[in-house]
């Protein structure tokens, strides 16, 4: 039997689409589904409980949140993979926007204090004032700084800075060293974890008496924390951060030297050389951008989802909740092109939506073997396995000879 | 001098499966195919090795079984990446998630099981005996897979796959063949690795029990030029690296460091090493293959 491979001459369209640029990511979806379903049969779970989870997936609002955080990160990495640079790094870079947002909120924009237990009532009406801690011994007491918004606004601006000034290492280590960004980004993303540890658990710890039992940071005030829209548990913030994200960097490729460039560096590297154009610092700006959106969501999540930062007790479930892997998929499944991220957001958060629903279901049926790596990472690997096998069709045509 | 042989002792079983994986990933990518699959098969074979071994109740039979596992990974990588025109770094990431996924699949009922029914994980016991067993089984492997490599027709075969497939075809190697082998070697490689992880080191398991060492493996090897020899060093370093990591505690404690720190330091060291390959000769003298994570398109066309 022959494989015999031929180059496509021209794409396949339907009118002005291409259609197997269409069918191809939406078939791979379902190819995925229905290898993680068969996987998860195998295990004991009945398809029509995998099924009617999918369902509830697709139509629960908690999926909003992440949707419009996966269409940020989507927007993220397809600016680095436009430029043929892979950074599968955004989980390091959500960190330390974490990192960067909890250092704000709780040290910059708000103050931590104890207080003794008679004076805990002063506080109760005092405006900006907000008791963290009712311990009989020592309470303890957060003070607002500044206006809640410019707050909110620095732990944003904080996390952007530190995701793309993370993101720059790699970003250094590609233009100048040629080491290859996929291993470093990885690598980096475990350095950020532990990191993570040492910073929350030393450094930012805080006074409460669950921040000391557990590593953690105390709990931000409550005026900074992100506001959610009624009825849905994602933020007026984190709609306001991926309205921004997607505009400016639309605008950005549509009518900038810059998104050009940025484009061509992906498509025709030479082509800037030889129009004597620094590639290297397209490098940077490429992974910069790319951090400083993943960055921004690290901070969403600290502002508007953990409103504290807790010690990872184990690698696989870290605060990211492994969006940063999952945002890849998003990314590859809308063929780098921004407009139809928000497409494929919509279905992955979907999915990973349903993921969670799955794992609480299966665990309330009795069936305590599956885990949420399980289904995420699953769920996860066969979609990109089917789409990356599948991709090769709109490039080129197969004929199986014998 | 006994001290000296009982301190290579200690950091035997973590050289053992550090190098054997390094080694495993080398030759996977001296055939020209990006390896980035290997940190999910080196936590797929941990978790596997713990799944046999709960079942089975053999450490060496969980040794074998992983091994000839694992290297089915390495059939597919080498198949799609051979065969199909597709991109090396899609095909290893995906498998990479895949497995991590795979690994809690089979890793966790395992672990329910041995929890429910009380049962005792039967790993080697780790003594001067076997630490010097597994010391020598690696150098040796790491011999053969040098000799393999640099002194037989396969090795050239599988090196000039590597530096040019189109031409290796033309002068009659059979590049599917020789990726298929060499992937199936350096695979089942990995396997042993993860497995004496298991077996000799931490003798247990939890959800991402050996997540991130594959990328430690990827950079043992890719800090030695993927050279197997050069490997058994840079093996050395981290081995020393992760076995007295705690150690160093007791000196860096008073200045600030944790043992959280201590845990980022293997993986920044891992850094450290891919960027000390780049800036010295190192990487002139020990060049990775030219073809390696090109996309290898043998057009066919009927006329």
């Amino acid at each position: 039997m022959r494989l015999i491979v031929t180059k496509r001459v021209k794409p396949v369209k339907v009118g002005r689409v291409d259609i197997l640029n269409v069918l191809i990511p939406m078939l791979s979806v379902l190819i995925g589904v229905l290898i993680t379903t068969l996987i998860f049969y195998i295990a004991g779970v009945s398809p029509d409980i995998i099924l009617k989870e999918l369902f509830l997936g697709f139509t629960s609002p908690q999926m909003v949140r992440y949707f419009v955080l996966l269409t940020v990160l989507g927007i993220a990495l397809a600016l680095a993979f436009n430029a043929s640079v892979w950074n599968i790094g955004a989980e390091g870079q959500m960190i330390w926007g974490m990192i960067a947002a909890g250092y704000i909120g709780l040290f910059i924009a708000s103050t931590y204090m104890y207080v003794s237990p008679s004076e805990l009532k002063l506080y109760e009406n005092m405006s900006g004032a907000v008791i963290i801690d009712r311990s009989p011994v020592k309470p303890v007491v957060s003070l607002l700084n500044m206006d809640p918004l410019l707050g909110q606004l620095l732990m944003v601006l904080a996390g952007v800075v530190a995701g793309g000034l993370w993101a720059l290492i790699p970003a250094v280590l590609k233009a100048y060293l040629d080491i290859d960004e996929v291993a470093s980004t990885l690598l980096l993303n475990y350095v950020a974890y532990y990191l993570y540890n040492q910073v929350v658990s030393v450094n930012l710890r805080g006074l409460s008496v669950q921040a000391r039992q557990f590593f953690r940071t105390d709990i931000l005030h409550d005026a900074l924390r992100f506001q959610s829209v009624p009825g849905f548990t994602v933020t007026y913030q984190e709609v306001l951060i991926a309205l921004i994200s997607f505009t400016a960097i639309f605008l950005m490729y549509k009518y900038t030297s810059i998104g050009l460039r940025l484009k061509v560096l992906g498509s025709n590297p030479h082509l800037l050389r030889a129009v004597g154009v620094d590639e290297r610092k397209y490098v940077l700006l490429a992974l910069f951008l790319s951090g400083a959106l993943a960055g921004a969501v690290g901070a969403s999540l600290f502002a508007g989802v953990t409103y504290k930062l807790e010690k990872i007790t184990n690698i696989v479930s870290p605060p990211t909740m492994g969006l940063g892997y999952t945002a890849i998929l998003v990314t590859w499944l809308s063929m780098l092109d921004l407009r139809i991220i928000p497409i494929f957001a919509w279905i992955v958060a979907s999915l990973f939506q349903s993921g969670m629903l799955l794992e609480s279901e299966v665990k309330s049926l009795g069936i305590t073997s599956l885990t949420g790596a399980t289904i995420s990472y699953t769920l996860i690997g066969s979609i990109l396995v089917t789409f990356t096998i599948f991709r090769i069709f709109s490039e080129y045509t197969i004929k199986v000879r014998r | 001098m006994n001290q000296v042989l009982s301190d290579v002792l200690e950091i035997a079983p973590i050289f053992a499966y550090l190098y054997i994986a390094g080694l495993g990933h080398g030759l996977v990518e001296k055939s020209g195919i990006l390896n980035l699959a290997v940190d999910g098969a080196f936590t797929l074979g941990v978790a596997l090795a713990f799944t046999y071994c709960t079942y089975v109740l053999e450490p060496t039979a969980a040794l074998a079984l992983t091994t000839v596992t694992i290297g089915v990974i390495g059939l597919v990588i080498a198949f799609l990446t051979t065969k199909l025109p597709i991109s090396h770094g899609a095909v290893g990431l995906s498998l990479m998630f895949i497995s991590y996924g795979l690994a809690s699949y089979f890793g966790y009922p395992a672990a329910l099981r041995i929890k429910k029914e009380g049962l005792e994980l039967h790993t080697y016991v780790t003594n001067e005996v076997t630490s010097s067993i597994a010391l020598m089984v690696s150098l040796l492997l790491g011999f053969l897979i040098y000799y393999i490599l640099y002194k037989t027709k396969l090795g050239a075969s599988i090196r000039a796959v590597g530096e040019n497939p189109h031409a290796a075809a033309t002068l009659g190697a059979d590049v599917l063949l020789i990726r298929l082998i060499t992937s199936y070697l350096g695979y089942a490689l990995i396997g042993v690795g993860s497995a004496l992880y298991l077996l000799m080191d931490v003798k247990g398991w939890q959800e991402g029990s050996g997540m991130g060492l594959g990328w430690i493996a990827f950079a043992v090897s890719l800090a030695a030029g993927r050279h197997p020899l050069v490997t058994m060093f840079t093996s050395g370093v981290f081995s020393i690296i992760l076995k007295y990591r705690y150690t160093l505690l007791n000196f860096l404690g008073p200045l600030g460091m944790s043992v959280f720190t201590l845990n980022a330091f293997q993986y920044a060291t891992a850094v450290l090493a891919m960027i000390i390959f780049a800036v010295t000769p190192l990487r002139r003298r020990f060049a990775p293959p030219k073809s390696l994570g090109k996309i290898y398109f043998k057009e066919e066309r009927t006329v």
